[in-house]
């Protein structure tokens, strides 16, 4: 480094142009543009219901960021948000839709929990490793049906992962209405062993243990997906498959692990619903959290700690849509219109060049 | 073989459910061919379905008349189609996603507007809907009667089959908007408009939808429910592969997973248990993949955007 310190000025402009070129990257761009677009196209559906936009964005914007109470419910819906985000993310590293992410997270959620309720007399620590293998391993292997079927019979997977989600939900539903079932009237299993039950355990006030397991599975996929021959072998299949089979990579057994991780961190994503918010498994607990993977990771551009923004992105409009819910007429799936149109601004680039063509021609 | 007037009967009524259950899969189904036999994959037909299932209802509401509600259907889910392919030919959209955004768009809109116009969440008012008619009224075979009493949309979708299949096979525009599919960029250099026939087959594989879900929310339940789809746009793209992409093969597979649903109702009461039941045609539709994959062959650019340079 020959730096002086007569150029430290230099160097701060740099940063500033640095600064300025991140803030102005296409990606930057793109999910600006998305939140004006979304607004816009918010501002016309709530009109055309015969409400009040302004009534009703600032509702969603006071639920998801405007007291310490509601920023706390906007992280408690953006941790899933993490999981079934990064369980996109991998799949589409490695070439491939995984659209089963939510079926792979009641599977695994549902195993975990039967695990957690009906295995007694060890260990609470013990325990709790128990019930995550078992998750991992449900919503793993019932992610592995897609993938096989597309290894061997070249079976197209958007297709058999959405079919597989049907699949998930009525197979559960028979289980926690039948086998499992805990007295009473509502389709839920018995309550996992007091031991297990996290609901208590905080890391911060008001912060439950799930924020770091997100964390931890967000500083995992980086790692898996930058430091190990995993994760090269991931990028060079999905990449290009015939280029990455012809390289001597098993092009098979990738798809393989990547479907299985995929599933397992949906899985994960529901065990965390289970251990800390509900006690036990409960027919129906997710909104469509697995649904939303795909767009999170779509709006964290593909990249781990990318993934974490959108999920909290995605959490504020869900904490949002809640307050607007409970303080207006307006039903909490406004949010989801408005994720719809997120999901297609940043699905399409070329909606920048679209909206500064006139100002780039006139350059 | 002789059979008894029982038999024949219960026979009679699983065809004439399946055909029920078949069509606004086969609507999807030939809804799937227009996109992807011009190379465009278009996952967005369920949230299309959805948005003409609630346009025919309000269509019908509004009116008083159920086949204003269906030209609502056709033209508010085309226009649907009309923005998917403009985000997708025009701006370059990544087709899967986009199709994805489309489904989740058209949920959180038609249920805002459900609960905006009808003050419920869950379903709409009931509103006047197109009943079965029976095509062979003169006919005194019980049988017959029971196949034969179908919603007129049912029989509309047996036009747009053999059309379709007219179209695709026998017209020069099917040899084009098929070369579209299997090789752009030749078909582009022919001088073929690649992106006004895209366009054109995107609308109307929208339309086709809309009519598919306002057979749902029309002739089936004559209201609208939050998310009444239930993936049947999904099993469209399906019977679409498993058809081979082929309108009448598309027809042949929606008639299969219409049977399967037919079979489902048929067990509904018994003692299996009623959500293995409801289980079964999502788990046949994906078994059904397995061989159709195997036995034909995708158009060469499905999935592959091409951009004209124009």
């Amino acid at each position: 480094m020959t730096e002086t310190p007569s150029n430290y000025p230099a160097k701060l402009r740099g940063a500033g142009d640095w600064f300025v070129s991140w803030a102005l990257s296409p990606t930057n761009l793109l999910i600006v543009a998305s939140l004006i677009i979304g607004l816009l196209a918010g501002s016309l559906a709530i009109l055309a219901g015969g409400f009040d936009p302004v009534v009703a964005f600032s509702a969603l914007i006071q639920g998801a960021f405007g007291s310490s109470q509601s920023v706390l419910r906007t992280i408690d819906k953006a941790v899933p948000l993490v999981f079934t985000g990064l369980a996109a993310l991998i799949a589409f590293k490695g070439g491939a839709f995984n659209l089963g992410v939510e079926g792979q997270m009641i599977v695994g959620a549902l195993a975990g929990a039967i695990a957690g309720a009906y295995i007694t007399g060890i260990p609470g620590p013990i325990h709790l490793v128990l019930v995550f293998l078992v998750t991992i391993l449900a919503g793993g292997s019932f992610a592995l049906v897609p993938a096989m079927l597309k290894v061997r019979f070249g079976v197209n997977e958007i297709i058999s992962t959405i079919m597989l989600n049907y699949v998930a939900v009525w197979g559960t539903s028979y289980l926690v209405n039948g086998p499992f079932k805990a007295p009473g009237y509502v389709p839920q299993t018995l309550p996992v062993a007091p031991a297990i039950n996290l609901n208590r355990v905080f890391i911060l006030p008001g912060v439950n243990f799930s924020l770091l397991v997100a964390i931890l599975c967000v500083g995992l996929t980086l790692f898996l997906m930058k430091r190990t021959r995993f994760g090269y072998e991931l990028n060079a299949v999905g990449i290009n498959r015939t280029a990455a089979g012809v390289a001597g990579i098993s092009v098979n057994r990738t798809t393989y692990l990547v479907f299985f991780i995929s599933g397992a961190l949906g899985g994960i994503a529901g065990i965390l619903q289970v251990l800390v918010v509900h006690g036990r498994y409960i027919q129906g607990f997710s909104p469509g959290y697995g649904f939303d993977g795909v767009a999170v990771a779509l709006v964290g551009q593909l990249n781990p700690v990318g993934v974490a923004f959108g999920a909290l992105l995605f959490g504020a409009l869900r904490s949002g849509g809640m307050q607007l819910d409970r303080v207006t007429d307006i039903p909490v799936d406004f949010s989801i219109f408005l994720q719809g149109v997120v999901i297609l601004v940043i699905a399409t680039p070329g909606i920048i060049s679209f909206l500064f063509r006139r100002r780039r021609a006139t350059r | 073989m002789q059979l008894d007037n029982s038999t024949l009967l219960l026979v009679a009524a699983i065809l004439g459910a399946t055909w029920r259950m078949a069509t606004p899969i086969a609507f999807a189904a030939m809804g799937a061919a227009y996109s992807e036999r011009t190379g465009v994959v278009n996952l967005g037909l369920e949230g299309m379905m959805l948005v003409g299932a609630m346009a025919a209802v309000v269509g019908s509401d509004k009116t008083g008349n159920p086949y204003i509600g269906l030209a609502a259907a056709f033209i508010s889910a085309a226009l649907i189609g009309v923005l998917f392919a403009f985000l997708v030919l025009k701006l370059k959209g990544d087709q899967v996603v986009v199709g994805i955004g489309i489904n989740i768009m058209a949920l959180g809109l038609t249920t805002v507007l459900l609960s905006a116009w009808y003050g419920n969440r869950g379903s709409s008012d009931l509103v006047t809907g197109i009943p079965a008619i029976n095509l062979l009224g003169s006919t005194n075979n019980e049988a017959v009667k029971i196949i034969f009493s179908q919603s007129p949309l049912a029989y509309l979708l047996i036009g747009v089959v053999l059309l379709s299949w007219f179209i695709f096979y026998k017209s020069p525009f099917g040899f084009r908007l098929r070369a579209i599919g299997e090789n752009p960029a030749a078909a582009d250099a022919a001088g073929i408009r690649i992106v006004a026939i895209q366009f054109l087959c995107l609308a109307l594989a929208g339309g086709l939808a809309g009519i598919g879900g306002a057979y749902l929310s029309l002739s089936q339940t004559s209201q609208f429910v939050r998310d009444m789809i239930g993936g049947r746009g999904f099993m469209g793209l399906s019977a679409n592969i498993f058809g081979g992409w082929n309108p009448l093969g598309g027809f042949g597979a929606s008639a299969l997973f219409g049977f399967f649903m037919a079979i489902q109702m048929r067990l509904a009461g018994t003692r299996i248990p009623s959500q293995i039941v409801q289980m079964m045609p999502y788990l046949l539709t994906v078994l059904a993949l397995i061989p159709a994959t195997r036995k034909s062959r995708a158009p060469a650019s499905l999935g592959v955007p091409y951009h004209p340079e124009r």
